[in-house]
């Protein structure tokens, strides 16, 4: 009976030498994607010498998978984090173009300066006015850039939440796919590299862990622990808010009813792109939007008229050269008031397009005679002007909670705004910068780990080809054996 | 069991991916070889942006007071000529009232030159730079006097004449007025002519200018008068000596009367002159005190100058060894990329 042993042999590895190859085809075409993992064929022998495909393996290295997820998850929140800064540094631009709004607080101080020393000429007069709405204008455009850069995270939020909730509904289906195929005992690893690939990408939107149990079944949790999917997806929710100013915060994002973002999130995640744009939404753009209303604040308070009658003075000072639309009144208070830079205008008391008076600027008077500070009217008096640029010089007491030096003067104030703002983004810079380069390393550590090698799939063609070839040439050698047999019987 | 295993979208994403970091650097480099400075300022300085930022303002604003310095120094330069032009005038009158005064028919010279005078008097002292009138205090635009005898006459002359009328009963031109005694005139002289020159009514009926002179920011903290104004005393002295050779009568009176008149003229002339050095002084230390600061602010701004240049601007040498070293990194990329795409079993196959 050896020789037909023989020729069973020989077709059993036929057969596996056809499926071996149907697998490095599979792992050829597989070579060029990312998410690919290697299959190999587990072959198994009978104890009658045959061979069978047992099982179809595929390359995987579970630990460096689960740094890679992390790490992307880390890279996109650095580096969504760095691209809100980069829309809020649209309001500093390039010192050298003095676009920042203390580039333009430096201009009005000078413009000041050449008034004071030309007080009854009204060419130097319509030039502070110039500045000076310049100055509101910068500021009023800066409150705009920071508001509109919250409502893009916003936006990149709602996006970012959509993703998820398509993702997750994705992996729900491979996974039960993956759980029916393992129980059946059926080839799964197409499905497996489906499942990783939704999960990476899910990694890119939210940092997630994952534990899997048996039949291969995966529970997917946020970094902070709140379970996204566990046998059925679990909805992440949030409302967009459309229209942002200083006084609005954002919605907070819930993954299955739990917030995740925001100051009132009980298990707040800390990666993700979701992560990256929350943070920029919730906490950078308010301290930064915080200083802009501080140096509104400092302008009027600084360029403010007294009582000239009364010494001691009676009655309280009003806004001067700039107000806002609380004005007469001076804004209460010590500390940061929402949305005042952009609520802070020119005074339209001196300015002759809306009616008011250019003198006002050298005489004040702006809130009537009880506050001229130049009731004979004389030409160049310079007083009020010199006075100016003295508060504008002082120390001023600043919110504390600005998150910039709060006793100093207003150009300074200003200045340690773009500094504190640049310094941020430096930061995140090289942070993302790191991050990036950390998810290459490890994406590059991990395809080495479970890619595909095309010489060496071809190399092993070559060896399944010859293999093929002594299998047949087996066959036709027992044939002949047979052959020679039944001629001797006949 | 392998033990070193690379895939090959491990090779290729490598090569690709630092040709990638190489080319982007490699931009930046060139951008900041060709502007000289950092290619994003405030990515590479942080928090030192601010800095920068605040040295550019402090510049800015020092370069605007080197300005303001300039128009300063012309205007205090116009004061002292004008100055030295009332000074010269007084002398040369003093020396004529001194060469006059035993002349029994002194009034003849005396007379027109004291009227010029006057007119010049109020001439430079209405002096005008850029629509400013420079002796009017902080009221520069009126000027400061009005033209004596006009026409129209005065409101001084209108008051000397009625102060006259008033006194002796008579007018300058009245041929009474060679009846008027040594005594009588020093009396109207010192009761009714004195107090138009005095506050309050100098102010009234001479003087339209204010007691407040101009004041300048001449450094970031340095605030000082950059001006004097026509109610200084010698102004007033001059005029007053001007006007009694004028409209006191002049040749109608007689010896006595009028030598008591060229006594005192002498007096004030002499009192003035002095007086008007020691305004020529004060503008003179102010004049010192812009040029000290002009000096100051020069020096203070090469250094701010040097310090934006240290911050923001990159080492040209070390920018251009960078565009080259990249240049030549990106090479041999590029031709590793090649290579590699090559290097295949296929081809041996």
């Amino acid at each position: 009976m050896s020789l037909s042993l023989a020729l069973n042999s020989a077709q059993t590895a036929l057969s596996v030498t056809s499926q071996q190859t149907a697998i490095t085809a599979r792992n050829i075409t597989g070579a060029n994607d990312p998410f690919y993992s290697r299959k190999t064929a587990n072959v198994a022998t009978t104890g009658l010498g045959s061979t069978y495909v047992a099982s179809i393996g595929r390359a995987q290295d579970q630990a460096l998978y689960a740094r890679m997820l992390e790490a992307r998850s880390d890279a996109a929140a650095r580096t969504a984090h760095l691209e809100g800064l980069g829309r809020l540094a649209l309001t500093v631009g390039d010192p050298q173009d003095d676009f920042s709004v203390a580039g333009a607080l430096g201009a009005f101080q000078n413009a000041l300066q050449m008034h004071a020393d030309g007080p009854s000429d009204p060419i130097l007069a319509g030039a502070v006015l110039g500045r000076a709405q310049d100055l509101a204008e910068r500021l009023n455009l800066a409150t705009r850039t920071v508001q509109g850069a919250r409502a893009t995270a916003d936006a990149e939020m709602a996006t970012s939440v959509g993703t998820i909730n398509d993702l997750l509904a994705r992996f729900e289906t491979v996974n039960r796919a993956v759980v029916a195929g393992t129980a059946a005992g059926s080839d799964v690893t197409d499905h497996l590299d489906t499942r990783a690939r939704i999960l990476t990408e899910l990694s890119q939107e939210i940092g997630v862990t994952t534990i899997t149990r048996g039949d291969n079944d995966m529970v997917i949790y946020t970094d902070s622990g709140v379970t996204l999917f566990e046998k059925t997806a679990r909805a992440v929710t949030f409302e967009r808010t459309f229209a942002y100013d200083a006084g609005i915060d954002g919605a907070a994002v819930f993954a299955d009813g739990v917030p995740i973002t925001g100051p009132n999130a009980t298990m707040a995640i800390e990666s993700g792109a979701l992560f990256g744009h929350a943070t920029l939404r919730d906490e950078t753009s308010g301290v930064y939007q915080k200083q802009l209303d501080e140096i509104a604040r400092g302008l009027i308070l600084a360029t403010a008229e007294t009582d000239r009658l009364n010494d001691p003075p009676v009655l309280a000072p009003l806004a001067g050269l700039f107000t806002w639309d609380g004005g007469p009144a001076l804004p209460p208070g010590t500390a940061a008031i929402d949305n005042l830079s952009a609520r802070i205008r020119v005074n339209p008391g001196v300015d002759p397009a809306q009616g008011g008076d250019l003198t006002a600027i050298r005489d004040g008077g702006i809130n009537g005679a009880a506050y001229d500070y130049n009731p004979a009217d004389a030409a160049s008096y310079s007083g009020r002007l010199q006075g100016l640029l003295g508060t504008l010089g002082a120390q001023q007491p600043f919110d504390a909670t600005a998150g910039v030096d709060p006793d100093t003067t207003l150009a300074r104030f200003a200045a340690g705004s773009v500094g504190w703002l640049e310094a941020a983004r430096k930061q995140a810079d090289a942070e993302a910068a790191y991050q990036v380069t950390f998810l290459e390393r490890t994406q590059e550590a991990l395809s080495n780990a479970t890619g595909v090698n095309l010489d060496e799939e071809l190399a092993l063609m070559l060896e399944l080809e010859r293999s093929y070839g002594a299998s047949a040439r087996i066959i036709a050698a027992v044939d002949a054996m047979l052959d020679s047999l039944l001629q001797a019987v006949r | 069991m392998k033990t070193s295993f690379v895939s090959t979208l491990g090779v290729s994403n490598a090569t690709r991916l630092s040709l990638v970091k190489s080319q982007s650097e490699l931009a930046r480099a060139s951008h900041e070889l060709s502007s000289g400075r950092h290619a994003d300022v405030g990515l590479k300085l942080g928090a030192r942006t601010g800095q920068s930022v605040e040295l550019r303002q402090e510049l800015a604003r020092i370069e605007t007071i080197l300005d303001t310095n300039g128009l300063v120094s012309a205007r205090l330069d116009t004061m002292q000529a004008a100055l030295s032009n009332v000074q010269g005038t007084a002398e040369d009158f003093l020396g004529v009232l001194i060469a006059v005064r035993e002349n029994a028919q002194a009034a003849e010279v005396v007379a027109p030159q004291a009227e010029l005078n006057l007119k010049g008097l109020v001439g430079t002292l209405n002096a005008n730079l850029n629509g400013q009138y420079l002796f009017a205090g902080i009221d520069t635009d009126t000027p400061p006097l009005a033209d004596y005898a006009g026409p129209p006459a005065s409101p001084a002359k209108l008051a000397v004449d009625a102060a006259f009328l008033g006194f002796f009963g008579f007018d300058q031109d009245d041929p009474a007025v060679a009846g008027i005694t040594q005594a009588q005139m020093a009396t109207f002289v010192d009761t009714q002519l004195a107090p138009l020159f005095a506050d309050p009514q100098w102010g009234t009926i001479w003087s339209s200018a204010s007691d407040e002179n101009l004041s300048s920011r001449i450094s970031g903290n340095e605030v000082i008068a950059t001006s004097a104004n026509a109610n200084e005393q010698p102004f007033r002295d001059l005029a007053m000596a001007y006007t009694m050779l004028v409209g006191l009568g002049g040749d109608g009176l007689a010896q006595p009367a009028y030598r008591e008149l060229v006594e005192r003229a002498i007096g004030l002339v002499g009192g003035a002159m002095q007086d008007v050095t020691t305004v020529q002084a004060r503008l003179g230390v102010a004049q010192n005190r812009v040029a000290d600061a002009t000096e100051r602010m020069g020096i203070q701004r090469d250094i701010l100058t040097r310090q934006v240049t240290g911050l923001e601007n990159v080492d040209p040498f070390e920018a251009a060894t960078r565009v080259n070293a990249l240049m030549s990194q990106v090479e041999v990329s590029y031709s590793l990329t090649a290579r590699i795409r090559q290097m295949s079993l296929l081809n041996y196959l």
